[in-house]
């Protein structure tokens, strides 16, 4: 028995509630009005990113992530990863959704040992062709994005410290990424940063008035925020619309890929779908939705990144919801904020595998690019002909997986190299997963789905054989040299469930 | 029938696009020496575009390069490279007489005894573009056996005419009838001229409609989105298609009774009627014609 | 044919290619290469350029080549054009060929 701080006799046991502790004042020490202001709104937010780190106490060998809303135009990750450079901070992990362009600086932080390991869902320019020809001793991790969320709600990435950029947030913590001059729309990829990491840190650009409702961001997962002068240049976040492309060949290619998706039989009453943000597999929407007014059918949802065309389906009561990990230009985010129908979803909802359920296995078809593609479908996004990083994983073999019909979308030849191989370089999207190819030389159709070959031909579209559509493009530029590599493994290309599907090596006379 | 329905041109100076133009399903490519390559040019589209005729398969369909006049420096060596090329036709710019399409032709046949190539085996197609032209299209039509058509080029022809295009084409209206009629008494096709609104789906349609009630078999196209419109204006609907099917059915029917009166549903059918019926036919590639 | 001055033909576009060809001083054929698909076809566009020099008879030339991706047939295209230009060759003689 003992006493508590309000005077009340509370016994030390209670059976079946074992050992009790006695209340020790309403805000669980004995000075009560300090302890109430250290959680008043405005209490975490801090004067500077150094007070920031201080506070969530960022150590040598931790791991921290960041998400890529910002695209081109983030800030944040050179902004902090410099910031824990000045403070001595080493071996670092380094887990964002994906990195761009923007991030090259790095390269010296990987070269000083403030950076350890990377994993990411991309890597574009010089840093990428640094990782490739060998910069970091371990190699880099190549994620998809369902298979991100996977190991982060699994526990298999354990992220210390989130630091999560916004454009706007309360002095709480609650963020939306659909306001302020830096909005980037969804912060889905964010999400599951926020709600798993051990300590969060929020780095915004303006503090608005309790609450910010609706709220991508809880004030619940947000322990630290800072306020700094820009987390994005909106030059890079997005475009105001994307562009749907002028180029014939990709327009035939879209068309012809619509008409495939047709005579697959899948553009019917209700039906979902979710292409990418350029090139043939954004224009496949504008033959999708032609097809959809001829006959006179809805879809139910449009999944995915999303653009100002998926936008245009849903204003015109084409589509029935969107649901948006990532808004591609400033019609989806200013969509994302007035629209009902479209929904903010996060990296889990979307396309994690290790749940008891993802968006991803609700699609009807899913119309992806592709750098190489190979004779057993196997596709690649993420090496170049010439053996060097330069793309990402994203949610292609997230997608390839769950929709009923996948159709991978590419023109026969990329300048004078053929994108349909023997073999392609990388492989991040299983050929099992990938149903038709489309081409502006034909449609090629995996042989495991003789009942899309029959509906094809029956509805009169140029089926040929994968082997065909490969020696037609070698008919116009000779066979390629094969490129060489040497034994160093530059990084590992972990398929959505966390196996490793393929591991990337060193082009042969590369080095760091 | 070898359709005419649309003829792709292709920047004589563009080897991307030159590798590869058929995709877009056009009756035929029109590599263009012509106005679409500057002068400095000149030489460098005509080997890109010797060489693509020699290099690439375009899978059956027609391979037409408009050439530069022989009034011009070029127009020889254009004809001495796209006949050794292996060219189907020649399309002459800026035809305004019959004259023009025999020192052609003189040209032509040196260069197939030059290179080897059987004689008479590059044809011709004569674009009219002034009132000179249009006057003189019945001799021009007839001018050579080598001609397979005759084209109306629009825009040097209002100008020629102090006049501008106007939406509904009406001051088109009497040259473009007249090159039908020449060409159909020559027994020759003709080409509609260019419609320049690339985005302008709807005005293309309108003026495809035009020019095929006129009687044209085709039109050149700048862009791939127009074969697309182009063939759904020239290929006949379902319905006109299955009245042909009947007529020629009862056509074969009355032949094979041995009677010259053919009948359908009580009506006697006019020999006319038949054969616009085969050409429907031919024009949903049902027969040859 | 005599390369008596320097000359180019082509552009930098994508499938294109940008030649120069100039007088070489001290005899025979240079050739200089670059490019993104040169790593998977140097061999195949050095051979289209040198079987292009032999039908033309150009026996001694500098030569550059900036390629964005350009077949054979375009690199012959475009070295033709330019030693035509280089030599102040106005026709071509296209039998020569094969």
């Amino acid at each position: 028995m003992s006493r508590n701080a309000i005077g009340r006799d509370i016994p030390d046991m209670a059976p079946g509630f074992g050992t009790l502790r006695g209340y020790g004042g309403a805000f669980g020490t004995a000075d009560s009005r300090l302890a109430a202001t250290s959680r008043r709104p405005g209490a975490k937010v801090l004067a500077s990113l150094d007070a920031a780190l201080d506070a969530v106490g960022v150590r040598s060998g931790m791991t921290i992530s960041f998400h890529h809303h910002f695209r081109e135009g983030d800030l944040v990750v050179n902004m902090v990863v410099e910031a824990l450079a000045r403070r001595g901070v080493r071996d670092l992990v380094l887990a964002p959704s994906s990195l761009t362009y923007v991030h090259e600086k790095l390269i010296d932080r990987v070269k000083d040992g403030t950076i350890r390991r990377i994993r990411t869902s991309g890597l574009r320019g010089k840093l990428a062709d640094a990782i490739s020809a060998g910069l970091m001793d371990e190699p880099v991790l190549i994620h998809s994005h369902g298979g991100r969320a996977r190991a982060m709600d699994g526990g298999e990435l354990v992220v210390d410290v989130a630091f999560i950029g916004v454009p706007i947030c309360d002095p709480m913590g609650n963020a939306t990424g659909s306001l302020g001059a830096s909005a980037c729309g969804s912060l889905g990829y964010a999400m599951v940063d926020a709600r798993v990491a051990a300590k969060v840190v929020m780095l915004t650009e303006e503090i608005a008035p309790y609450p910010l409702m609706p709220a991508s961001i809880r004030q619940d997962y947000v322990d630290v925020i800072v306020k700094v002068d820009s987390v994005g240049d909106p030059a890079g976040i997005g475009k105001g619309a994307t562009r749907m492309t002028r180029d014939p060949r990709e327009l035939l290619i879209a068309r012809t890929a619509a008409q495939a998706i047709a005579a697959a039989g899948i553009i019917r009453e209700g039906f979902s779908l979710q292409t990418g943000s350029g090139g043939a597999s954004l224009a496949a929407v504008r033959f999708i939705r032609e097809l959809m007014l001829e006959r006179g059918v809805k879809a139910s949802f449009a999944l995915g990144g999303i653009t100002s065309q998926l936008v245009q389906l849903l204003e015109e009561g084409l589509v029935g919801t969107l649901l948006d990990v990532q808004s591609f230009d400033a019609d989806a985010a200013r969509s994302m904020a007035v629209n009902a129908n479209h929904r903010e979803v996060d990296a889990s909802y979307y396309a994690n595998p290790g749940l008891a359920g993802c968006a991803v296995d609700a699609l009807d078809v899913v119309v992806l690019s592709a750098m190489e593609i190979d004779l057993e479908l196997n596709v690649n996004v993420i090496t170049g002909s010439d053996g060097v990083i330069r793309g990402a994983s994203g949610g292609h073999c997230d997608t390839a997986s769950g929709a009923a019909l996948t159709v991978v979308v590419t023109p026969l030849l990329r300048g004078r190299l053929p994108s349909v191989m023997d073999s392609v370089t990388n492989v991040i999207t299983p050929g099992g997963s990938v149903d038709l190819l489309v081409t502006d030389r034909g449609i090629a159709v995996n042989p495991a789905r003789g009942d899309l070959l029959d509906a094809l031909v029956a509805a009169r579209l140029p089926v040929r054989d994968i082997a065909w559509l490969k020696r037609l493009a070698e008919s116009y530029t000779g066979a390629p040299r094969p490129v060489e590599f040497d034994d160093r493994i530059v990084g590992l290309v972990e398929y959505r469930d966390g196996t490793i599907i393929d591991t990337i090596r060193r082009p042969k006379g590369l080095r760091a | 029938m070898k359709l005419r329905r649309t003829m792709l041109y292709v920047p004589g100076n563009a080897p991307a696009m030159l590798r590869d133009a058929h995709i877009y399903g056009p009756d035929s490519v029109l590599f263009d020496l012509e106005d679409a390559v500057s002068p400095r040019e000149k030489d460098a589209a005509r080997h890109l575009v010797f060489q693509a005729l020699r290099n690439y398969d375009y899978g059956g369909v027609e391979r037409v390069v408009r050439i530069n006049g022989l009034d011009t420096p070029y127009g020889l060596e254009d004809i001495a490279a796209v006949v050794s090329g292996g060219a189907d036709v020649i399309r002459l710019p800026k035809t305004d007489s019959p004259e023009d399409i025999i020192a052609v032709e003189r040209a032509v046949e040196a260069a197939e005894r030059r290179f080897g190539r059987k004689p008479g085996s590059t044809a011709l197609m004569a674009a009219i573009e002034s009132a000179r032209g249009i006057l003189a299209a019945r001799e021009i039509a007839a001018a050579s056996p080598r001609l397979v058509a005759i084209a109306i080029g629009a825009e040097d022809f209002v100008t020629d005419l102090h006049t501008t295009r106007s939406p509904d084409g009406i001051e088109l209206l009497a040259a473009r009838s007249l090159l039908v009629m020449a060409a159909r008494a020559a027994g020759i096709m003709a080409i509609d001229t260019v419609f320049t609104g690339v985005d302008d789906e709807e005005g293309f349609v309108r003026e495809a409609r035009l020019a095929k009630q006129l009687g044209f078999d085709g039109k050149s196209v700048i862009h791939p989105s127009q074969i697309v419109l182009a063939h759904g204006v020239w290929t006949p609907t379902p319905e006109e298609l299955a009245k042909a099917r009947r007529v020629v059915a009862a056509a074969a029917d009355a032949e094979a009774k041995g009677s010259g009166v053919i009948s359908l549903d009580g009506k006697m059918i006019d020999k006319p009627i038949v054969e616009r019926a085969l050409r429907v036919m031919a024009l949903a590639g049902e027969v040859e014609a | 044919m005599n390369i008596v001055h320097e000359a180019s033909s082509g552009t930098n576009e994508s499938g294109d290619a940008r030649i120069t060809v100039s007088p070489n001083p001290s005899g025979g054929l240079s050739l200089e290469l670059r490019g993104p698909s040169v790593a998977r076809y140097g061999d195949d566009i050095r051979a289209a350029a040198l079987s292009t020099l032999g039908s033309l008879g150009v026996t001694d030339a500098t030569v550059s080549i900036t390629e964005k991706g350009a077949l054979d047939a375009t690199i012959r295209a475009r070295l033709a054009a330019a030693c035509g230009r280089a030599a102040d060759v106005g026709v071509t003689p296209w039998e020569a060929f094969k």
